[in-house]
């Protein structure tokens, strides 16, 4: 009896509660909402996030008073929601109709993966809530026409642009094997490589998929073996690489380089030395120079966030930066205002120069080119703020 | 393009891929058959074999074989305590209520365990990077790393296949699985026997998991998956039978690695799948009978 | 006993439908959402319980058919095809498939049938992730966009209606009972002459109608779906998970079991004044309570006996139905 009357009362509670919620009209807040993969597949990626948002809206509340609105000609506070979409579709869809519905946000933040991103746009284009993708990069999302969302990244097919421009600056590579992870995102950015280097002139050597969960790559090292590209480039995340690597070094794979396009501590940790001279992307590291570096260290320092093992830090951040940035040129927070200053931003965030690109709605970042020597992550490329000169060929025995 | 080189390659990769693959699936098979236990939480358990080996090799740099002599023991004791806490009580049930409890309770143990992981240590993939180095045989590349781990497993079955043979505690295991009123007729103290098989089981678990940190990478959520690929061979070689995990395992590592090498990567773990179907509709009752 | 007298609580159930079906018009559209996912969990987790709980076999592979009915769906809608034909297709496929597995499949007893039925989720990924050609492979299909919450919260409402209707009809059918002989001793349910094989294979096929339509739907609902989406293995165990923790073999039971988890999970994220370490462990708090049950409730929350006597208050107590614990000849 006890049980039953409980949960029915607590259902009452939040229903009644949450109406409750719904019919404030006023101003006086301002409201950023987000899913983030707290549990899941992707929680590896995701991580402390969460403890990042809030100490963002702290600084932003307690060191800049809040953001400024136009219409008001003041600074008003910044709250944000987060829930757990447990990386789960349906859970996120849910999740972000109720950011825009009962929690009347004024902006949001997308959430991470294609599929979870897919069907949620469709919510800030139902509602006419804007919204900014910190993760997204696939074309295919990008392609739909769809107005009410930007994005902080170039397409994924760009992923490579600056360590294929330090490949073509030195002029030392002329064979690349290719070994993709089947994962949506790893995929993608392999499809977007192998066109991109061959135009490049840089002749493909072998190229295969395998499927995330594989555990043996033997016919696949067999045959790059056989094939011995100077670069071996891998595009998967820490499971698939590591496992990968691991096996390669036991077959005696011995290119002139190994290039990762995710590589983060785990993955380091667990190679050890056969991770040394390893190259890869990043995304933020000490070293760059840009945008508001004393905020973002501050909450990097509170928060406790490792950039070399969360590599999406940078671009979560920015998404923040372009949210700021909307909102305070926005001419007031009404919907259309907000959208049509979102994308117009033309700033300089931690990343580097941020804006959108007016056809389509994504970003301008780049990955930047990076490696991994004795112990630390550094950047290669661009080189005017590149914080190691990259080393090629591999001397590591 | 089948040289015999490459045809023993894939031989070699294939008996080594299953080897790891039996050790784990025979725990699971075991509890199955004496207590009529889906024990789902097996693979979290495997997953805390690793963690514990990633954590007492980040700690003390310990080559972890010898991490082994610590985390056999370890497991087998958190096994046995696992079985008093959470599968003692639901043991006496009929049949088709055993069935939905052991379900119900087991994911909802590798849920929580799950999460309480990814709470503690966060979600991000852990490895070992202890490696050995891998010697050539006219051609053919052996990783030493496997090879020892397949020689430890195979050492692990031959000690488990005497135990179960000759020592008593082994034949009472055998006993129960033959018959159970019988046993307890004849004085078995059947519910006791059940706990030291868990124990043994979930030690096998923790043990694969050394091993499986070793090669790969662990995270908090690779529990799951695992299971079922190990519920796939168990139900393959037949329940209880040890012979029937280690022919299970090596029919579906064999099976990965030539799939993987003729049809291309991504068809390797269907065709392992299909293999399981086909040789279920065919025996449904699995390869070989229990010990 | 009572049941020429028109029963009160029964007119408020009929209004309480009437009250679903016109919610929508008045309520946030975020409630819309989170009741069109509770209805298609209830209904994949009803027609679970028509194989599991009435018939005795557990197909943890259930989920499946959500599976083959959403990609059967996708494929032709991206084509063109119109959404009735899509659809029709869809679940024809998904049926075809379970009459053909039926037969082979229920030979398996207890655990091999469960295990081999989940085995079949985990093929059905990794062949959709492998024929690019015709599936997207691990790239998914991506429907037309749109926001179609309404329309599928009021297909949802129809389908689960009538998964929940069927499933009140079956323990009081002749059918009903033929499956609950066949639960309870299949040899002597064949030794009496009952087709054991035509019923264990009507009743298979039929569960697998409703998820079918959910999973159809759904598709066009995400306007996106790839193999993890509609095959994943934790997603497969979540409606099974509901139903057993409400109670298999019960009528109430999927209902409670679906009610109760979303309503958790709502109430750990949502309610402010938690703190947030609750919230990051509310996987752990499910996994916990889910073992509680298990261990201490086995039938279910359904047969909690301040439950049952709450129903049998109200008078709603012929909705208690057939638990697996006993068949009482009054049909209750």
């Amino acid at each position: 009896m006890k049980k039953v009357w409980f949960v029915f009362f607590l259902a009452m509670a939040v229903f009644f509660g949450t109406i409750q919620a719904s019919t404030a009209q006023e101003k006086k807040e301002i409201v950023v909402g987000m899913t983030l993969c707290l549990t899941g597949k992707f929680a590896a990626d995701v991580g402390p996030f969460d403890r990042m948002i809030k100490a963002w809206e702290n600084y932003v509340n307690k060191k800049q008073g809040g953001l400024y609105v136009k219409a008001y000609n003041k600074k008003l506070p910044v709250r944000t929601i987060v829930y757990d979409d447990k990386s789960d579709q349906a859970t996120a869809v849910k999740f972000y109709e109720r950011l825009v519905t009962v929690d009347k946000c004024d902006i949001l933040i997308g959430p991470k993966s294609t599929p979870i991103t897919f069907p949620v746009t469709s919510v800030p284009e139902k509602y006419h809530v804007p919204m900014v993708l910190a993760t997204a990069n696939t074309p295919a999302v990008f392609n739909r026409g769809f107005k009410w969302f930007v994005g902080v990244q170039q397409l994924s097919t760009h992923w490579e642009d600056y360590y294929f421009d330090l490949l073509d600056e030195e002029k030392q590579v002329k064979t690349i094997g290719y070994v993709a992870e089947d994962t949506p995102h790893t995929r993608e950015v392999y499809e977007g490589a192998i066109p991109n280097a061959e135009k490049r002139g840089y002749k493909t050597a072998f190229k295969e998929i395998a499927p995330a969960a594989t555990t043996d790559f033997t016919s696949i090292l067999l045959k790059l073996k056989a094939a011995d590209p100077d670069i071996i480039y891998v595009s998967s995340f820490t499971p698939f690489g590591v496992t990968f690597k691991k096996q390669a070094k036991e077959f005696g794979l011995k290119p002139r380089e190994w290039h990762f396009t995710h590589f983060d501590i785990s993955f380091s940790s667990a190679l050890g030395k056969d991770a040394n001279y390893v190259t890869g992307a990043h995304h933020w590291l000490p070293g760059l120079p840009y945008g508001n570096l004393k905020k973002f260290q501050e909450i990097l320092k509170e928060t406790n966030i490792d950039t070399e093992q969360y590599l999406d830090v940078g671009i979560h951040y920015v998404a923040l930066e372009i949210a700021e940035v909307a909102i305070e040129k926005a001419d007031s927070l009404k919907p259309e205002d907000l959208l049509k200053s979102a994308w117009a931003v033309n700033f300089e965030s931690i990343l580097g120069p941020m804006y959108i690109d007016q056809t389509l709605g994504h970003g301008s970042f780049k990955q930047f080119a990076a490696q991994y020597i004795d112990g630390k992550y550094y950047l290669i490329f661009p080189k005017k703020f590149a914080t190691h000169k990259h080393v090629y060929p591999n001397p590591a025995p | 393009m089948l040289t015999p080189t490459i045809l023993i390659q894939l031989v070699l990769a294939g008996v080594l891929q299953g080897g790891t693959y039996a050790l784990a699936a025979f725990g699971l098979s075991l509890v199955f058959c004496i207590a009529d236990v889906l024990n789902i939480t097996h693979g979290e358990f495997l997953m805390l074999g690793g963690l514990v080996t990633y954590l007492l090799f980040a700690l003390t740099g310990l080559n972890p074989f010898l991490i082994l002599i610590i985390v056999i023991p370890v497991f087998v004791l958190i096994g046995a305590g696992y079985q008093k806490v959470f599968i003692k009580p639901i043991l006496n049930r009929p049949p088709r209520q055993l069935l939905f409890s052991s379900i119900v309770v087991t994911v909802g143990i590798a849920t929580a365990i799950e999460d309480t992981t990814s709470f503690i240590w966060g979600p991000t993939v852990k490895g070992v990077s202890y490696s050995m180095p891998a010697f050539n045989v006219g051609g053919v590349v052996v990783s030493s790393l496997r090879l020892s781990i397949l020689v430890l497993i195979i050492a692990l079955t031959i000690f488990l296949h005497f135990y179960l043979k000759k020592s008593f505690a082994g034949k009472a295991i055998r006993a129960i699985l033959q018959n159970r009123e019988g046993a307890m007729v004849v004085g078995i103290n059947v519910p006791r026997i059940v706990t030291l098989v868990f124990g043994i089981a979930i030690g096998l678990a923790g043990t694969a998991g050394l091993f499986y940190v070793l090669l790969f990478t662990i995270g908090p959520f690779i529990g799951l998956p695992l299971t079922i690929r190990y519920i796939a061979i168990v139900m393959l070689g037949g329940s209880g039978s040890l012979i029937g995990s280690l022919v299970g395992g090596l029919i579906l590592g064999v099976a990965e690695t030539f799939a993987g090498f003729f049809l291309g990567a991504h068809w390797s773990l269907a065709v392992a799948f299909c293999t399981l179907v086909l040789v279920l509709l065919l025996k449904p009752q699995g390869l070989f009978k229990h010990v | 006993m009572s049941k020429k007298i028109f029963n009160p609580w029964e007119g408020i159930l009929i209004i309480f439908l009437v009250f679903l079906a016109v919610m929508p018009r008045f309520i946030d559209p975020y409630w819309v959402v989170f009741l069109l996912l509770l209805f298609m969990y209830i209904g994949i987790g009803a027609s679970f319980n028509i194989t599991a709980g009435y018939l005795g076999y557990v197909n943890l592979g259930h989920y499946v058919f959500f599976g083959i009915s959403a990609y059967g769906f996708s494929i032709l809608y991206v084509k063109g095809v119109p959404f009735i034909l899509c659809l029709a297709t869809g679940v024809l496929v998904t049926l075809i498939f379970a009459t053909l597995i039926s037969y082979p499949f229920l030979r398996l007893k207890g655990a091999y049938f469960a295990l081999a039925n989940f085995g079949l989720i985990k093929l059905f990924e990794l062949v959709a992730g492998s024929l690019r050609d015709f599936t997207g492979g691990t790239q998914g299909i991506s429907l037309k966009p749109g926001y179609r919450a309404f329309e599928t919260y009021y297909i949802f409402l129809g389908v689960t209606l009538l998964t929940v209707l069927v499933c009140y009809w079956i323990p009081r059918s002749k059918f009903g009972l033929a499956l609950f002989s066949v639960r309870e001793d299949e040899e002597v349910a064949a030794a009496f002459g009952i087709d054991v094989t035509k019923y264990k294979m009507s009743a298979y096929v039929l569960s697998a109608l409703f998820p079918a339509l959910l999973g159809g739907v759904y598709a066009w609902y995400s306007a996106f779906i790839d193999p993890e989406v509609v095959f994943g293995t934790d997603k497969a165990l979540l409606p099974v998970t509901m139903v057993m923790m409400g109670g298999t073999g019960t009528f109430l039971g999927p209902i409670i079991g679906a009610i109760f988890m979303m309503l958790i999970e709502e109430l750990l994220w949502t309610s402010g004044w938690l703190p947030i370490w609750i919230k990051s462990l509310h996987l752990t708090m499910l996994g916990l309570i889910l073992a509680a049950v298990g261990i201490f409730s086995p039938g279910g929350l359904v047969t909690l006996s301040p439950f049952e006597k709450f129903f049998t208050w109200v008078g709603l107590g012929r909705f208690l139905g057939a638990s697996h614990k006993s068949l009482k000849l009054d049909g209750t």
